[in-house]
């Protein structure tokens, strides 16, 4: 282990420390800790996608496709090369909104292009790739093929069977509740209310998945501490006295 | 009742406490796990296993610092798999924040099976608007990622010359905390039958279940839980399997809470009912 | 200029998107294409609008001297500080995520590895403390559908638990203890049948568990995956069928300019 890992361990082992300080009570050391975050990431952001957009996507590009119709004078390398004026100018076109309201709106130009853009493919992407399938494989047998006196029905069977229409009653009773408007009398009343049902089971059930999630944060942080901190600097002594 | 005042009154640095030592405790000892796996982590793991080698496979950095203890795991363990079954690895990712994380795991494995960059696996980095991204590699993925992270022409690598779109792609794994799964499945699925595995967080999974029904995914791992199963199935114990002894004493104890709280719950409507 | 052409630019766009998907053939495959690859990139300049609110505001705290100006400092370091260190690992590796960055001390993966990570980290662990408490606050079953929204809580729990017996054994019992209390408790309320049922079920669960405690293991994971794959699956299904049809409708209002109000908002 060198030094600066070290080093980096004992910083990183003091802000996660910071950090944990809240839950005592709010105090400097963790807003120190807070407005360090905000700071660093984002400036992470704006070097990682400097260097993946405008490098990767637009100079680099440009450079390829300019140096290829040099060479060869390839008319289409050129308008390869030329045509990344009109993403950079609607690139610039949206960072107008830093300059205040004289100039911002241009940046809705940009806006408008990503928006529609975006509309078109949810349209698509949402019927294709989501509502058709989905609502295909909400369509079971609630009936096992091939099952007479001869061939009785057997207990995984009945599972499948009970299985799938609690599926089907599930998904027709979930969208009962939250999309009709009408008031949730009769049939519909029926409907909704085993909607709830679901609706509570879900609920439990990704609470219960929630647990987890935040259990393996903290187990995280604490391996960090126990096994990285106080291992990594034993580890780092035991090397030096050797 | 004074008893169940205090417990009403309890401090909550107090419940803060118990919980921190109670994860603490099972890291600090060594509990081996036995191994038992639920369906939806074995049909992931059985979809890389049944892969060819030479295959290429995508995985996708879709999460960062914020969920790493859960993705972490899953990340390492299927770039293990990968490597050992002779697939090649395209890393490429939709959090620019998360980007390293998968960088250090997939290195990490590589240096393990003696696999050298360019022609095992590649990094081309992270483009931004993913929805577009993902369209776009349907048609040449040198449209989006004509260079890896570090600048370098993707054509110069081996692995990538006859990678262009979804047909030479055999599966993908999205490692996610948010809807990025879902969005893989909705365009690379939906409009080029892509192959898709998820390795989510605890919070994300649920959402996940509709889609494994429709066979939309193929596999999926849920939270630590499911890093530790896919372990198992590896024999390779790594981040997974050590968290889950804390996983299980925490969650008992998330357990015991919602039956004191309840149970005090209880005692009070009915205590207050009789005084009515 | 200000309302019109971005309202014909988001028709177009939309328009365009969805013709290339039905008639994926040339010119129009490479057109949209092309579009693609243009918002990509226009989706990394705006990435770039985030940090320019954050620095005025920083700044202009600091140098007002107003409350807690300390702490703006502190925020404008680490901007400064990372943006010099990813600007300098830039230029030396030829990108900012070299991972022999991360060895040096002040490299942009030795700030990421070191900073970031313990941060983000960290931040999000505190939630585990607040579902700690929470639990032991916010769970109630005084009514049937919470009762049922905290069972399928604690069977999902159930299947993730993993180091063998023991404490699948103890979290099953303790399942059927909190049956069987909310059943007595329906009694105190009266409601014989209700009681009686639930204490039914619970001593159900708790003598099944301790009968057949050698299947216990397996039969955790699988009653998950049955909560989770079928009835929690139900819901979540038809939850994500409205939200789409909701979105679905809402694009092609975007496409048509009956919804405008991203280009109020600026």
């Amino acid at each position: 282990m060198t030094f600066g890992t070290l080093l980096g361990i004992w910083i990183a082992a003091t802000l996660t420390i910071a950090i944990f300080s809240f839950l005592y009570r709010d105090n400097p050391l963790y807003k120190f800790a807070e407005h360090l975050y905000v700071g660093v990431s984002a400036a992470y952001w704006v070097v990682t996608t400097a260097k993946f957009t405008m490098q990767d996507m637009l100079v680099d590009v440009f450079i390829t496709n300019w140096k290829a119709y040099q060479s060869t004078g390839s008319s289409t390398a050129f308008w390869e090369a030329m045509i990344l004026i009109i993403p950079t100018i609607l690139g610039i076109m949206m960072l107008t909104r830093w300059f205040g309201p004289k100039v911002n709106w241009i940046s809705r130009w940009p806006i408008a292009f990503t928006v529609g853009l975006g509309a078109g493919l949810g349209i698509t992407g949402a019927i294709q790739g989501f509502l058709l399938p989905q609502v295909q494989a909400t369509l079971l047998p609630i009936w096992e093929p091939g099952i007479s006196a001869a061939a009785p029905i057997s207990g995984p069977q009945i599972l499948i069977i009970v299985s799938n229409i609690v599926l089907i009653v599930g998904v027709i009773g979930t969208l009962i509740f939250f999309y009709f408007s009408r008031p949730h009398t009769g049939i519909l009343g029926v409907g909704s209310r085993s909607g709830i049902v679901f609706i509570m089971i879900g609920f439990g059930a990704a609470f219960g998945y929630t647990v987890m999630a935040r259990i393996s944060l903290l187990i995280g942080r604490l391996d960090f501490l126990v096994n990285t901190w106080i291992g990594g600097t034993i580890r780092f002594i035991q090397d030096l006295v050797r | 009742m004074g008893f169940l005042k205090w417990l009403a009154k309890i401090d909550r640095r107090i419940i803060f406490l118990v919980l921190a030592l109670v994860v603490l405790v099972p890291l600090l000892v060594k509990i081996p796990i036995p191994p038992k796996v639920s369906e939806p982590v074995e049909n992931a793991y059985r979809a890389i296993d049944t892969l060819r080698p030479g295959s290429v496979v995508v995985l996708s950095v879709d999460y960062d610092a914020t969920s790493a203890p859960e993705c972490q795991p899953m990340m390492e363990a299927i770039a293990e798999h990968a490597f050992r079954r002779g697939l090649k690895i395209i890393l490429l990712g939709h959090l620019v924040t998360g980007l390293p994380l998968g960088q250090i795991a997939i290195e990490e494995a590589a240096a393990r099976h003696g696999k050298t960059y360019g022609t095992d696996y590649v990094n081309l980095g992270y483009r931004p608007n993913p929805i577009t991204v993902i369209v776009g590699i349907g048609r040449e993925i040198r449209d989006f990622y004509g260079a890896d992270y570090q600048g370098v022409p993707v054509d110069s690598f081996p692995m990538m010359r006859d990678v262009h779109n979804y047909d030479d792609i055999a599966a993908l794994v999205s490692f996610a905390h948010g809807t990025m799964v879902e969005i893989w499945i909705e365009y690379a699925w939906g409009r080029f039958g892509e192959q898709i595995i998820g390795g989510v967080t605890g919070v994300v999974a649920p959402n996940l279940y509709p889609y494994l029904q429709s066979k939309q995914l193929v596999g999926l791992l849920g939270g630590l839980k499911g890093a530790s199963e896919y372990e198992s199935l590896l024999e390779r114990p790594g981040l997974g399997s050590k968290g889950m002894p804390a996983q299980t004493t925490a969650h008992l104890l998330i357990i015991l809470f919602i039956l004191v709280g309840t149970v005090a719950d209880f005692i009070v409507d009915v205590y207050t009912r009789r005084k009515k | 200029m200000k309302r019109r052409v971005p309202l014909v630019i988001t028709f177009l766009a939309g328009v365009i998107i969805v013709v290339t998907f039905f008639i994926p053939h040339e010119p129009f495959g490479s057109l949209e294409q092309r579009l693609l690859i243009w918002a990509s990139i226009i989706g990394g300049f705006a990435a770039l609008l985030g940090i320019d609110n954050l620095i005025k505001h920083h700044l202009s705290k600091l140098f007002r001297r107003e409350r807690g100006w300390f702490y703006s400092l502190v925020t404008l370091v680490g901007i400064f500080g990372t943006l010099a260190s990813g600007i300098v690992t830039w230029i030396i590796y030829g990108t900012p995520l070299a991972l022999l960055s991360g060895l040096k001390v002040g490299g942009f993966l030795w700030v990421y590895n070191w900073i970031i990570v313990p941060l983000q980290g960290t931040m999000f662990s505190l939630l585990a403390f607040f579902i700690a408490s929470a639990a032991y606050r916010a769970f109630r079953a005084r009514t049937f559908d919470a009762l049922l929204l905290m069972s399928a809580a604690i069977l999902v729990m159930l299947g993730h638990l993993s180091i063998g017996l023991v404490p699948a054994l103890v979290g099953a019992l303790l399942f059927a203890l909190l049956l069987v209390t909310s059943g007595v408790y329906r009694l105190f309320l009266r409601k014989l049948a209700a009681g009686i049922i639930l204490i039914v079920i619970g001593l159900a669960v708790g003598v099944l568990a301790v009968v057949y405690r050698g299947m216990m293991v397996d039969l955790a994971i699988q009653v998950k995956e049955w909560v989770m794959g079928f009835p929690q699956l139900a819901a979540r299904r038809g939850i994500l069928i409205g939200l789409v049809l909701g979105g679905i409708a809402m694009s092609v209002r975007l496409i048509l300019g009956i919804e405008r109000t991203y280009i109020s908002s600026t």
